[in-house]
């Protein structure tokens, strides 16, 4: 073994020269903008100047003012901006209910092959993507599809669902429910769930341990995820076009007639104007309740 | 004996209210489990169908189908506007994910490892394209488009697919950086290493897992984005969302099963494959 | 241990805002010697190691090691050697490429990084574990690889944040005797972080206290145990109960006499003397046989804790408060909770220090004071 001496001395040579500047154990603001330069200018040029030219076009272009007047005005685009509302906070109540059922199933059921089972019912529509997920709920509940040879079978008969604002509901509740059981589980993972034995052991029922201790500790991370299911909901494309059809009212038809069919970009960009405030306001209320940490987290 | 009495009078009540509690805890539970199974077969159903009905041998749409075989996988691999489309679809999803990557990963390193004020700021503004009104938002791009003549181009779309994907990265990145010790950077540095070799040697070497399950998911992002498509690309791009979705739209093609199938077998093997990832990188 | 100094802190003082987590300490480590910094959490002493090695730059002041300035030097640049309470080994690497992270940086050709490797794990006593990922040891393990690592390159002095402190009781004593060895079979220069002064006792060459970012003073473990220069240095690093005392006189720079109560007596002076002052005994200096000229100490039994061979008797205490005594469980037997008593302590065995915490919030004479240090003991 080579003395103490010995091993400085193989060590000492190769250290590098005393560095003309100062060392800095953080990283420098300069050199950390540089390494944040290329996510500032996506977010800049095509997140939020977009967002901004909307807003300044929907004042400025083709009518100015009047493309918001045009908007309100106009009792078709009026009965689809009600339906998109109203069908979105209906999306958000199932959509959360569902989630949140299916999440807690999941943190607490203890069979394997059960949770394989859920998780795959989860995953099924995520894995399907965007359009085709529309699809199936095209097949499952037009005229001679399973959802109405059920309906006829029990007695009830077959009903028109498909291309009614109902089967719109249906497909983005469809689409929506991974996400939220994806953030609630989040939330609910989060929760010891001793607490409820506790309650329970304490003479508490069921269904007053989960009403006085789960719901309570739960509650931030459903209302982030409403607001958010609430928010992308209203934004929702496909699913109007593909299942509400040429005659249910949604405002992404509306907007998008405009602008591909007739080229109006000025009431598009009012109408899509309409739907950020109502989204944003939605985030914003949320964002006083539970906090930004808390909306992040639905997110991801 | 009164008190005697008394105190069999308390017992009994107390057995009858723990009776009723017994009781309603398992209608509870019984409620649960019934809402959960019925919403998990509404969720699988029209998979299950989808898969199903791809097996059908039918020319036109029946339900239940009145022959059985691979008709529509035959037509769908003969047929070349399917090939053409799903190239596009990886033409754009494939720059748009390096994009991403070399957009986010820098940024979760001086993020996390800065004192830049509003960086935490930047790091939630980095989800925005994920909550804002997917049609209004694509409306904005196409006002910008318009503006920098990006519409209906390859250039636009790829851009377009990264506003979308890039979050994914950076959040899954986000995430496993939090998990890995700042000590270990501080342990080499400490050993004779410069920060970026400390960077790259041991945080970046730690986090590739999860930059490339981030990255797993920003292509199934890009490759099933089917919004943006329809406003800013115009009747030459045709990706492979923006055909099913044509498609779909004018007529219920069968084909489109076997597409919806072979799809959903696609992003599955992906998805597992980003989950173990981020497993294996934990 | 030789005369040479190592490592020269020269005034260091490090604000984060307003708040000053280190004053102009000023503190020598000679080469070869084993230093730890002791304090409660929040004293500043991680604040300080972090700072020698890199991790912090001071606000003002410079620190050398070997004679050069390191204060704006990267910690790749400091010749310094690192070992944390976590490990911090490298996951993806193996036990051996760990070891040899800091050679290969300096370019060491493959056989002698190998023959390194080699001795390296002779001294940690973990022969034949090269192969294994850190995910296969045992928290033990990990730390002895993490010693490794940090002495494999020799650097010019070795730095250790609470090495022991995510380890159980068992493998902490194993652990001191393996840093204790290796200290001194390579004459290393340590510096040692530790909120737990049995551990600072059992490896230290001198100790330096520490306390809300100062450095309150550096002795060795004797001094400092049977001598405290302060209160605060003899209620936190020796238990030690605090007696209210007046100062009677002087009777030479190492003697006084003092007033308990109606009683006075001579006690030994440690460290200076100014303002007001208190009597520091130490819990097992309480007895029940009385000795000539033997301070008394009466009060009621609050509480009795059997300790195995010794029996923790808790007394009240008026104008003192709660006094802690250890005795002889044979001895303590018959004290039952509520009961009068009178315990003795010889003079020689008292020490006469200066009230550093006079005027201020939990000062000795609370209900709770002294400080515990089992409950200093817990936590990071």
């Amino acid at each position: 073994m080579p003395t103490h001496a010995q091993t400085i001395r193989r060590a000492l040579p190769s250290l590098r020269r005393e560095g003309a500047r100062p060392w800095s154990p953080t990283v420098g603001n300069v050199k950390a903008l540089i390494l944040l330069a290329p996510l500032v200018a996506l977010l800049v040029g095509f997140v939020f100047y977009p967002l901004v030219k909307l807003a300044i076009d929907s004042l400025t272009s083709d009518h100015g003012l009047r493309n918001y007047s045009d908007v309100f005005a106009n009792a078709s685009t009026r009965r689809a901006l009600y339906t998109t509302l109203i069908a979105s906070v209906i999306v958000t109540a199932i959509t959360v209910a569902i989630g949140a059922m299916l999440a807690w199933h999941l943190v607490t059921v203890r069979s394997p092959a059960v949770r394989a089972v859920l998780w795959l019912a989860v995953l099924a529509p995520f894995w399907m993507g965007t359009v085709v997920k529309n699809y199936a709920i095209i097949l499952f509940v037009s005229h001679d599809g399973l959802l109405n040879d059920l309906l006829a079978a029990v007695g009830i008969g077959r009903q028109q669902i498909l291309y009614t604002s109902g089967a719109v509901v249906i497909g983005i509740v469809y689409s929506m429910v991974p996400y939220a059981v994806f953030s609630l589980y989040g939330v609910f993972a989060g929760i010891d769930q001793s607490l409820l034995s506790a309650a329970q052991s304490m003479g508490a029922s069921r269904i007053q341990a989960l009403r006085t201790i789960l719901v309570p500790l739960a509650m931030p991370g459903a209302v982030a995820s409403a607001a958010l299911v609430f928010a992308i909901s209203v934004g929702f494309y496909v699913t109007p076009v593909l299942l509400g059809g040429g005659q249910t009212p949604f405002m992404a038809s509306v907007i998008q007639a405009n602008i591909l069919t007739y080229y109006d970009y000025g009431f598009a960009s009012a109408a899509s104007v309409v739907l950020l405030v109502v989204a944003t306001a939605i985030l914003g209320i949320a964002l006083r309740l539970v906090g930004r940490e808390r909306l992040v987290r639905a997110v991801a | 004996m009164a008190p005697l009495h008394d105190r069999n009078a308390v017992t009994a009540d107390r057995n009858r209210r723990e009776r009723m509690r017994h009781l309603s805890d398992r209608a509870t539970r019984l409620g649960g489990g019934t809402v959960v199974t019925i919403a998990a077969l509404l969720l699988l159903i029209p998979a299950a169908l989808v898969v199903a009905l791809s097996f059908s041998n039918d020319k036109y749409f029946n339900f239940p189908p009145r022959s059985w075989g691979t008709r529509q996988y035959h037509t769908l691999f003969t047929s070349p506007q399917w090939g053409d489309a799903i190239w596009l679809s990886v033409k754009i999803a494939v720059p748009a994910v390096v994009l991403s990557t070399l957009i986010a990963v820098p940024a979760v390193f001086a993020i996390n490892r800065s004192r830049l004020p509003l960086r935490h700021a930047l790091q939630a503004a980095g989800v925005t394209s994920l909550i804002v009104p997917l049609s209004a938002y694509a409306v904005a791009m196409y006002g910008v488009f318009v503006q920098l003549h990006l519409l209906a181009t390859y250039l636009g779309l790829v851009i377009a697919n990264t506003v979308l994907a890039f979050p994914m990265i950076l959040v899954v990145t986000t995430a496993a950086m939090s998990r890995i010790p700042v000590e270990l950077e501080l342990a080499a540095m400490t050993a004779g290493a410069s920060r970026l070799r400390a960077w790259a040697g041991i945080t970046l070497r730690l986090l590739i897992p999860a930059i490339l399950a981030g990255a797993v998911l920003a292509f199934i992002t890009s490759f099933d984005e089917a919004v943006f498509i329809n406003f800013l690309g115009g009747p030459g791009q045709v990706t492979l969302p923006k055909a099913v979705f044509d498609s779909v739209r004018f007529g219920v093609d069968p084909v489109i099963t076997a597409i919806a199938t072979l799809l959903m077998l696609f992003t599955s093997v992906l998805m597992l494959i980003a989950l173990r990832l981020r497993r294996t990188g934990q | 241990m030789t005369d040479e100094i190592a490592l020269d802190i020269q005034e260091v003082s490090k604000a984060f805002g307003a708040t000053n987590a280190l004053e102009r300490v000023t503190l020598q480590v000679h080469r070869g010697e084993f230093l730890t910094l002791l304090g409660p959490s929040g004293s500043g002493k991680t604040t300080l190691l972090r700072m020698i090695v890199g991790f912090e730059s001071p606000t003002a002041g410079r620190i050398l090691l070997g004679g050069r300035d390191i204060s704006g030097l990267s910690p790749a640049d400091r010749s310094a050697g690192m070992v944390f309470q976590q490990y911090a080994l490298f996951p993806h690497m193996t036990v051996a490429d760990n070891i040899a992270y800091g050679l290969k940086l300096r370019r060491w050709p493959r056989a002698e990084q190998r023959e390194r490797v080699g001795e390296m794990l002779d001294l940690v006593r973990l022969e034949g574990y090269e192969a294994r990922y850190p995910r296969q040891l045992s928290g033990g393990q990990q730390q002895r690889v993490a010693l490794a690592r940090a002495l494999a390159y020799d650097p010019e002095i070795i730095l250790m944040d609470e090495p022991l402190g995510a380890l159980d009781r068992a493998l902490r004593i194993e652990m001191e005797q393996v840093i204790r060895r290796i200290h001194r079979d390579l004459e290393a220069t340590v510096v040692y972080v530790t909120h737990d002064q049995q551990e600072a006792l059992a490896l230290s060459d001198r100790i330096a206290i520490m306390r809300d970012g100062r450095l309150q003073c550096v002795d060795t473990p004797e001094e400092l145990y049977y001598r405290p220069a302060s209160s605060f240095v003899a209620s936190f690093f020796a238990s030690s109960n605090l007696l209210p005392v007046t100062l009677v006189e002087r009777l030479g720079p190492d003697s006084a006499r003092v007033r308990y109560g109606q009683d006075e007596l001579s006690c030994r002076v440690a460290g200076e003397i100014a303002g007001p002052v208190q009597l520091a005994v130490r819990r097992r200096s309480l007895r029940r046989e009385p000795s000539p000229n033997c301070l008394v100490v009466r009060g009621t039994v609050a509480e009795t804790l059997l300790f195995g061979d010794e029996r923790e008797v808790i007394l009240d205490v008026p104008d003192a408060g709660r006094v802690v005594a250890l005795i002889a469980a044979h001895a303590a037997a018959d004290l039952a909770v509520g009961q009068p008593v009178e315990l003795y302590v010889p003079p020689e065995e008292t020490v006469l220090v200066t009230d550093v915490d006079a005027g201020a919030p939990g000062t000795a004479g609370d209900a709770d004071a002294p400080l515990q240090p089992d409950a200093l003991a817990v936590g990071p």
